[in-house]
Protein backbone atom coordinates (compact mmCIF):
# COMPACT_ATOMS: atom_id res chain seq x y z
CA UNK A 1 0.00 0.00 0.00
CA UNK A 2 1.37 3.61 -0.78
CA UNK A 3 0.13 7.06 0.48
CA UNK A 4 -2.13 8.81 -2.34
CA UNK A 5 -1.24 11.84 -4.03
CA UNK A 6 -3.84 14.14 -2.24
CA UNK A 7 -2.21 13.10 1.28
CA UNK A 8 1.34 13.57 0.37
CA UNK A 9 0.38 16.85 -0.94
CA UNK A 10 -1.63 17.55 2.46
CA UNK A 11 1.19 16.35 4.29
CA UNK A 12 3.36 18.48 2.18
CA UNK A 13 1.25 21.01 3.08
CA UNK A 14 1.14 20.56 6.72
CA UNK A 15 5.09 19.79 6.92
CA UNK A 16 6.00 22.83 5.40
CA UNK A 17 3.47 25.00 7.93
CA UNK A 18 5.52 23.56 10.72
CA UNK A 19 9.11 23.83 9.79
CA UNK A 20 8.83 27.29 8.25
CA UNK A 21 6.66 28.46 11.32
CA UNK A 22 9.09 26.56 14.16
CA UNK A 23 11.73 28.56 12.23
CA UNK A 24 10.32 31.97 12.21
CA UNK A 25 10.04 30.82 15.64
CA UNK A 26 13.40 29.96 16.47
CA UNK A 27 14.55 33.38 15.14
CA UNK A 28 11.84 35.49 16.89
CA UNK A 29 10.97 34.24 20.23
CA UNK A 30 12.09 36.01 23.19
CA UNK A 31 13.16 32.79 24.94
CA UNK A 32 15.98 30.86 24.10
CA UNK A 33 14.46 27.47 25.40
CA UNK A 34 11.53 28.39 23.57
CA UNK A 35 13.66 29.00 20.48
CA UNK A 36 15.80 25.82 20.96
CA UNK A 37 12.35 23.52 21.40
CA UNK A 38 10.81 25.01 18.25
CA UNK A 39 13.89 23.85 16.59
CA UNK A 40 13.67 20.37 17.51
CA UNK A 41 10.21 21.30 15.91
CA UNK A 42 11.57 22.27 12.66
CA UNK A 43 13.89 18.85 12.78
CA UNK A 44 10.93 16.38 13.04
CA UNK A 45 8.92 18.19 10.71
CA UNK A 46 12.08 18.09 8.00
CA UNK A 47 12.62 14.19 8.42
CA UNK A 48 8.78 14.31 7.56
CA UNK A 49 9.55 16.14 4.29
CA UNK A 50 12.48 14.02 3.65
CA UNK A 51 9.78 11.21 3.73
CA UNK A 52 7.84 12.71 0.97
CA UNK A 53 11.30 12.80 -1.03
CA UNK A 54 11.65 8.87 -0.81
CA UNK A 55 14.60 9.16 1.58
CA UNK A 56 13.65 7.20 5.02
CA UNK A 57 17.04 6.61 6.06
CA UNK A 58 18.16 10.40 6.16
CA UNK A 59 14.94 11.04 7.45
CA UNK A 60 15.30 8.49 10.47
CA UNK A 61 19.45 9.84 10.78
CA UNK A 62 17.96 13.12 11.14
CA UNK A 63 15.48 12.23 14.13
CA UNK A 64 18.94 10.72 15.16
CA UNK A 65 21.41 13.02 15.20
CA UNK A 66 19.82 16.35 15.34
CA UNK A 67 16.54 15.74 17.43
CA UNK A 68 17.93 12.98 19.52
CA UNK A 69 21.58 14.90 19.91
CA UNK A 70 22.02 17.93 18.31
CA UNK A 71 19.14 19.37 20.03
CA UNK A 72 20.35 18.38 23.61
CA UNK A 73 23.57 19.48 23.39
CA UNK A 74 21.81 22.96 22.57
CA UNK A 75 19.69 23.17 25.61
CA UNK A 76 22.16 22.01 28.20
CA UNK A 77 24.32 24.87 26.24
CA UNK A 78 21.62 27.19 26.33
CA UNK A 79 21.10 26.06 30.11
CA UNK A 80 25.03 26.89 30.96
CA UNK A 81 25.14 30.30 29.92
CA UNK A 82 21.48 31.08 30.67
CA UNK A 83 21.42 34.64 31.30
CA UNK A 84 19.24 37.72 29.90
CA UNK A 85 21.13 39.80 27.90
CA UNK A 86 20.27 43.31 28.78
CA UNK A 87 18.63 45.07 25.40
CA UNK A 88 20.51 47.98 25.05
CA UNK A 89 20.19 49.28 21.82
CA UNK A 90 17.32 48.46 20.83
CA UNK A 91 16.11 51.73 18.53
CA UNK A 92 19.34 51.03 15.91
CA UNK A 93 18.63 47.14 16.16
CA UNK A 94 14.83 47.84 15.28
CA UNK A 95 16.40 49.19 12.13
CA UNK A 96 18.83 47.26 11.35
CA UNK A 97 16.82 44.09 11.44
CA UNK A 98 13.83 46.18 9.14
CA UNK A 99 16.77 46.35 6.44
CA UNK A 100 17.81 42.91 7.15
CA UNK A 101 14.17 41.83 6.77
CA UNK A 102 14.34 42.89 3.55
CA UNK A 103 17.24 42.29 2.39
CA UNK A 104 15.90 38.63 2.77
CA UNK A 105 12.80 38.99 1.44
CA UNK A 106 14.90 39.47 -1.94
CA UNK A 107 17.17 37.13 -1.48
CA UNK A 108 14.15 34.60 -1.23
CA UNK A 109 11.99 36.30 -4.26
CA UNK A 110 15.23 35.96 -6.14
CA UNK A 111 15.39 32.30 -5.09
CA UNK A 112 12.24 31.60 -5.94
CA UNK A 113 12.79 33.41 -9.40
CA UNK A 114 15.32 31.65 -9.97
CA UNK A 115 13.55 28.11 -9.21
CA UNK A 116 10.64 28.43 -10.91
CA UNK A 117 12.31 29.99 -14.44
CA UNK A 118 14.80 26.86 -14.50
CA UNK A 119 14.08 23.55 -16.26
CA UNK A 120 15.15 21.27 -14.06
CA UNK A 121 16.17 18.07 -15.88
CA UNK A 122 13.43 15.79 -13.55
CA UNK A 123 14.65 12.01 -14.35
CA UNK A 124 11.61 9.50 -15.45
CA UNK A 125 13.39 6.48 -13.39
CA UNK A 126 11.18 5.06 -10.52
CA UNK A 127 13.60 5.59 -7.83
CA UNK A 128 15.07 2.59 -5.79
CA UNK A 129 12.95 1.77 -2.53
CA UNK A 130 15.99 0.33 -0.18
CA UNK A 131 17.76 3.28 -0.15
CA UNK A 132 19.62 2.16 3.13
CA UNK A 133 20.96 -0.80 1.06
CA UNK A 134 22.76 1.57 -2.05
CA UNK A 135 23.65 4.24 0.51
CA UNK A 136 25.78 1.22 1.63
CA UNK A 137 27.10 0.04 -1.00
CA UNK A 138 28.45 3.86 -2.69
CA UNK A 139 29.87 3.87 1.07
CA UNK A 140 32.41 0.95 0.11
CA UNK A 141 32.77 2.25 -3.36
CA UNK A 142 32.71 6.04 -4.43
CA UNK A 143 32.32 7.34 -1.24
CA UNK A 144 35.33 5.50 1.03
CA UNK A 145 37.47 8.32 1.36
CA UNK A 146 34.77 10.95 2.66
CA UNK A 147 33.94 8.01 5.14
CA UNK A 148 36.82 7.68 6.59
CA UNK A 149 37.45 11.65 6.54
CA UNK A 150 34.31 11.30 8.67
CA UNK A 151 36.07 9.77 11.99
CA UNK A 152 38.69 11.86 11.82
CA UNK A 153 36.51 14.72 11.70
CA UNK A 154 34.31 13.02 14.69
CA UNK A 155 37.67 12.28 16.76
CA UNK A 156 38.90 15.93 16.13
CA UNK A 157 35.78 17.61 17.24
CA UNK A 158 35.52 15.24 20.51
CA UNK A 159 39.03 16.28 21.61
CA UNK A 160 38.75 19.95 20.61
CA UNK A 161 35.33 20.08 22.20
CA UNK A 162 36.34 18.43 25.13
CA UNK A 163 39.63 20.44 25.35
CA UNK A 164 37.55 23.80 25.03
CA UNK A 165 34.74 22.90 27.21
CA UNK A 166 36.77 21.22 30.29
CA UNK A 167 37.83 23.41 32.21
CA UNK A 168 35.50 24.24 35.08
CA UNK A 169 34.53 27.60 36.07
CA UNK A 170 37.36 29.57 38.10
CA UNK A 171 36.49 28.82 41.51
CA UNK A 172 36.39 31.65 44.00
CA UNK A 173 39.40 31.90 45.99
CA UNK A 174 38.72 31.73 50.25
CA UNK A 175 40.41 34.44 52.46
CA UNK A 176 42.65 31.94 54.56
CA UNK A 177 44.17 31.18 51.29
CA UNK A 178 44.99 27.47 52.51
CA UNK A 179 41.82 26.02 51.47
CA UNK A 180 41.88 23.36 48.97
CA UNK A 181 40.69 24.23 45.72
CA UNK A 182 37.02 23.04 45.48
CA UNK A 183 35.08 22.75 42.67
CA UNK A 184 32.02 24.77 42.14
CA UNK A 185 30.13 21.82 40.87
CA UNK A 186 30.30 19.56 44.00
CA UNK A 187 26.96 17.81 45.76
CA UNK A 188 25.36 19.57 47.42
CA UNK A 189 26.00 17.46 50.90
CA UNK A 190 29.76 18.28 50.68
CA UNK A 191 28.85 21.89 50.23
CA UNK A 192 27.32 21.83 53.34
CA UNK A 193 30.14 20.14 54.99
CA UNK A 194 32.28 23.13 54.52
CA UNK A 195 29.73 26.12 55.13
CA UNK A 196 32.81 29.22 54.93
CA UNK A 197 33.45 27.99 50.93
CA UNK A 198 31.81 30.39 48.52
CA UNK A 199 28.38 29.54 47.41
CA UNK A 200 29.54 29.31 43.41
CA UNK A 201 26.47 27.30 42.59
CA UNK A 202 24.16 29.28 41.86
CA UNK A 203 26.14 31.69 39.89
CA UNK A 204 23.50 32.70 36.89
CA UNK B 1 0.76 17.24 -7.99
CA UNK B 2 3.99 17.66 -5.70
CA UNK B 3 6.62 18.86 -7.98
CA UNK B 4 10.68 19.66 -7.18
CA UNK B 5 9.81 23.10 -7.34
CA UNK B 6 7.54 22.94 -4.16
CA UNK B 7 10.43 21.74 -1.74
CA UNK B 8 12.91 24.13 -3.57
CA UNK B 9 11.19 26.84 -2.41
CA UNK B 10 10.33 25.36 1.48
CA UNK B 11 14.48 25.41 1.00
CA UNK B 12 14.71 28.95 -0.43
CA UNK B 13 12.15 30.45 2.67
CA UNK B 14 13.98 28.21 5.32
CA UNK B 15 17.63 29.62 4.05
CA UNK B 16 16.30 32.96 4.01
CA UNK B 17 14.69 33.03 7.67
CA UNK B 18 18.05 31.66 8.49
CA UNK B 19 20.12 33.78 7.22
CA UNK B 20 17.75 36.25 8.94
CA UNK B 21 18.23 35.07 12.27
CA UNK B 22 22.37 34.96 11.18
CA UNK B 23 22.43 38.64 10.77
CA UNK B 24 20.07 39.71 13.57
CA UNK B 25 20.66 37.58 16.56
CA UNK B 26 23.06 38.81 19.31
CA UNK B 27 22.92 35.21 21.14
CA UNK B 28 25.48 33.34 20.13
CA UNK B 29 23.28 29.83 20.95
CA UNK B 30 20.52 31.23 18.73
CA UNK B 31 23.24 32.05 15.67
CA UNK B 32 24.43 28.54 15.99
CA UNK B 33 20.51 27.40 15.73
CA UNK B 34 20.50 29.16 12.99
CA UNK B 35 23.04 27.92 11.18
CA UNK B 36 21.52 24.66 11.96
CA UNK B 37 18.48 25.98 10.10
CA UNK B 38 20.85 27.10 7.11
CA UNK B 39 22.08 23.52 6.62
CA UNK B 40 18.51 22.07 6.70
CA UNK B 41 17.97 23.80 4.16
CA UNK B 42 20.51 22.88 2.03
CA UNK B 43 19.85 19.24 2.84
CA UNK B 44 16.51 19.32 1.52
CA UNK B 45 17.62 21.20 -1.66
CA UNK B 46 19.98 17.99 -1.85
CA UNK B 47 17.27 15.37 -1.12
CA UNK B 48 15.01 17.16 -3.60
CA UNK B 49 17.37 17.08 -6.28
CA UNK B 50 18.15 13.64 -4.92
CA UNK B 51 14.92 12.09 -5.71
CA UNK B 52 13.68 13.99 -9.00
CA UNK B 53 16.85 14.02 -10.89
CA UNK B 54 18.96 11.27 -9.94
CA UNK B 55 16.32 9.00 -8.17
CA UNK B 56 18.44 5.78 -9.21
CA UNK B 57 22.03 6.65 -7.69
CA UNK B 58 20.37 8.70 -4.66
CA UNK B 59 23.83 10.86 -4.44
CA UNK B 60 22.19 13.13 -2.58
CA UNK B 61 21.82 11.36 0.23
CA UNK B 62 25.23 10.16 0.73
CA UNK B 63 25.89 14.27 0.38
CA UNK B 64 22.77 14.93 3.10
CA UNK B 65 24.64 12.36 5.12
CA UNK B 66 27.57 13.60 5.25
CA UNK B 67 26.52 16.99 5.67
CA UNK B 68 24.57 16.00 8.86
CA UNK B 69 27.62 14.59 10.46
CA UNK B 70 29.65 17.63 9.58
CA UNK B 71 26.76 20.10 11.11
CA UNK B 72 26.87 17.95 14.18
CA UNK B 73 29.86 18.33 15.10
CA UNK B 74 30.22 22.16 14.01
CA UNK B 75 27.35 22.66 16.52
CA UNK B 76 29.70 20.28 19.25
CA UNK B 77 32.66 22.58 18.49
CA UNK B 78 30.83 25.92 18.10
CA UNK B 79 28.86 25.47 21.41
CA UNK B 80 32.08 24.62 23.38
CA UNK B 81 33.46 27.71 22.02
CA UNK B 82 30.42 30.01 23.43
CA UNK B 83 30.98 27.92 26.16
CA UNK B 84 34.71 28.85 26.52
CA UNK B 85 33.80 32.53 25.61
CA UNK B 86 30.96 32.15 28.27
CA UNK B 87 33.71 31.57 30.90
CA UNK B 88 36.35 33.85 29.71
CA UNK B 89 34.09 37.42 29.28
CA UNK B 90 30.83 36.18 31.23
CA UNK B 91 28.57 37.41 28.46
CA UNK B 92 27.19 34.93 24.99
CA UNK B 93 26.55 38.71 23.31
CA UNK B 94 27.69 39.25 19.38
CA UNK B 95 28.86 42.40 19.92
CA UNK B 96 30.60 41.73 23.07
CA UNK B 97 33.19 39.19 20.60
CA UNK B 98 35.52 41.87 19.68
CA UNK B 99 38.77 40.74 20.60
CA UNK B 100 40.08 40.45 16.95
CA UNK B 101 38.41 43.22 16.06
CA UNK B 102 41.13 46.47 15.21
CA UNK C 1 7.49 9.29 -7.51
CA UNK C 2 6.78 7.87 -3.86
CA UNK C 3 7.82 4.53 -3.50
CA UNK C 4 8.23 4.09 0.18
CA UNK C 5 5.77 1.44 1.43
CA UNK C 6 3.83 1.39 4.51
CA UNK C 7 3.87 4.74 5.73
CA UNK C 8 0.69 5.10 5.72
CA UNK C 9 0.26 3.28 8.80
CA UNK C 10 3.39 5.67 10.15
CA UNK C 11 0.46 8.77 9.19
CA UNK C 12 -2.59 7.10 10.85
CA UNK C 13 -0.87 5.91 13.72
CA UNK C 14 0.72 9.74 14.05
CA UNK C 15 -2.84 11.19 14.08
CA UNK C 16 -4.08 8.99 16.32
CA UNK C 17 -1.04 9.70 18.87
CA UNK C 18 -1.61 13.68 17.85
CA UNK C 19 -4.72 13.12 18.94
CA UNK C 20 -4.91 11.11 22.48
CA UNK C 21 -2.96 14.09 24.21
CA UNK C 22 -4.97 17.00 23.00
CA UNK C 23 -8.61 15.44 23.97
CA UNK C 24 -6.99 14.19 27.34
CA UNK C 25 -5.92 18.14 27.65
CA UNK C 26 -9.05 19.75 26.00
CA UNK C 27 -11.23 16.89 28.20
CA UNK C 28 -9.76 18.10 31.34
CA UNK C 29 -9.69 22.17 30.48
CA UNK C 30 -13.53 21.59 29.97
CA UNK C 31 -13.86 19.77 33.53
CA UNK C 32 -11.38 21.14 35.78
CA UNK C 33 -12.42 24.07 38.31
CA UNK C 34 -10.89 27.63 37.62
CA UNK C 35 -9.17 29.13 40.31
CA UNK C 36 -6.75 31.53 40.00
CA UNK C 37 -4.50 31.82 43.00
CA UNK C 38 -0.21 32.23 43.16
CA UNK C 39 0.16 28.84 44.14
CA UNK C 40 -1.22 27.75 40.75
CA UNK C 41 1.55 29.47 39.09
CA UNK C 42 4.56 27.88 41.46
CA UNK C 43 6.71 24.86 40.82
CA UNK C 44 5.74 21.83 42.00
CA UNK C 45 8.10 19.77 44.00
CA UNK C 46 6.73 17.11 45.88
CA UNK C 47 4.83 19.44 48.20
CA UNK C 48 7.52 21.24 49.61
CA UNK C 49 8.43 24.65 49.09
CA UNK C 50 10.12 25.58 45.86
CA UNK C 51 13.39 26.94 46.20
CA UNK C 52 15.04 29.17 43.57
CA UNK C 53 14.62 29.67 40.07
CA UNK C 54 13.58 26.71 37.50
CA UNK C 55 15.50 27.41 35.19
CA UNK C 56 18.94 27.36 36.88
CA UNK C 57 22.57 26.71 35.70
CA UNK C 58 23.37 22.98 34.64
CA UNK C 59 26.32 21.25 35.49
CA UNK C 60 29.07 21.20 32.40
CA UNK C 61 28.83 17.65 33.17
CA UNK C 62 25.80 17.04 30.85
CA UNK C 63 27.39 18.73 28.01
CA UNK C 64 30.03 16.41 28.41
CA UNK C 65 27.71 13.69 27.87
CA UNK C 66 25.98 15.22 25.72
CA UNK C 67 29.31 15.92 23.46
CA UNK C 68 30.39 12.60 23.65
CA UNK C 69 27.06 11.29 22.82
CA UNK C 70 26.70 13.41 19.63
CA UNK C 71 30.09 12.01 18.43
CA UNK C 72 28.56 8.42 18.97
CA UNK C 73 25.02 8.75 17.57
CA UNK C 74 26.56 10.04 14.20
CA UNK C 75 28.73 6.94 14.68
CA UNK C 76 26.04 4.50 14.85
CA UNK C 77 24.34 6.36 11.12
CA UNK C 78 27.28 5.99 9.18
CA UNK C 79 27.94 2.01 10.60
CA UNK C 80 24.29 1.17 9.94
CA UNK C 81 24.08 1.32 6.15
CA UNK C 82 27.42 -0.85 6.16
CA UNK C 83 25.41 -3.47 8.25
CA UNK C 84 22.63 -3.46 5.89
CA UNK C 85 24.95 -3.95 3.31
CA UNK C 86 27.27 -6.59 4.75
CA UNK C 87 26.27 -9.07 2.39
CA UNK C 88 27.60 -7.19 -0.63
CA UNK C 89 30.65 -4.96 0.37
CA UNK C 90 33.04 -7.83 0.91
CA UNK C 91 35.99 -8.04 3.34
CA UNK C 92 37.71 -4.56 2.67
CA UNK C 93 34.88 -2.97 3.65
CA UNK C 94 35.08 -4.82 6.61
CA UNK C 95 38.50 -4.21 7.49
CA UNK C 96 37.47 -0.23 6.37
CA UNK C 97 34.90 0.13 8.62
CA UNK C 98 37.25 -1.69 11.62
CA UNK C 99 39.25 1.36 10.56
CA UNK C 100 36.44 3.30 11.06
CA UNK C 101 35.33 2.29 14.62
CA UNK C 102 38.99 2.10 15.81
CA UNK C 103 39.95 6.25 14.98
CA UNK C 104 36.80 6.70 17.07
CA UNK C 105 38.13 4.20 19.76
CA UNK C 106 41.18 6.72 19.87
CA UNK C 107 38.51 9.53 20.84
CA UNK C 108 36.65 7.55 23.27
CA UNK C 109 40.08 6.82 25.12
CA UNK C 110 41.07 10.42 25.32
CA UNK C 111 37.50 11.55 26.71
CA UNK C 112 37.75 8.58 29.52
CA UNK C 113 41.15 9.66 30.16
CA UNK C 114 40.15 13.66 30.50
CA UNK C 115 37.30 12.29 32.82
CA UNK C 116 34.61 13.39 30.62
CA UNK C 117 32.98 10.13 31.48
CA UNK C 118 33.03 10.74 35.13
CA UNK C 119 30.24 12.44 37.26
CA UNK C 120 31.79 13.74 40.05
Amino acid sequence: MNLGEGVRLVSFGILALIVLGGALGVVLAPSMVHAAFLLGLVFVGMSGLYLLLNADFVAAAQILIYVGAVNVLLLFAIMLVNRRIPDAAAGKRGLRNTIAGFVCLFVFGSLVNGVVRVPWPISTETPIANSTLRIGEQFFSYYLLPFEAVSILLLLALVGAIILARREFVPDRTESGDQPLVLPERPRAEMDETPKLPETTGRR
Amino acid sequence: MLTVNFFLAVGAALFCIGIYGLVTSRNAVRVLMSIELLLNAVNLNFLAFSSYVDPVNIRGQLFTIFIIAVAAAEAAIGLAIVLAIYRNRNTIDMENFNLLRW
Amino acid sequence: MFVLSGYDYLLVFLLVSALVPLIALGLSAVFRPKIVSAFRKSTYESGIEPRGDSWIQFNIRYYMFALVFVIFDIETVFLYPWAVAFDKVGLLAFIEALIFIAILVIGLVYAWRKGALEWT
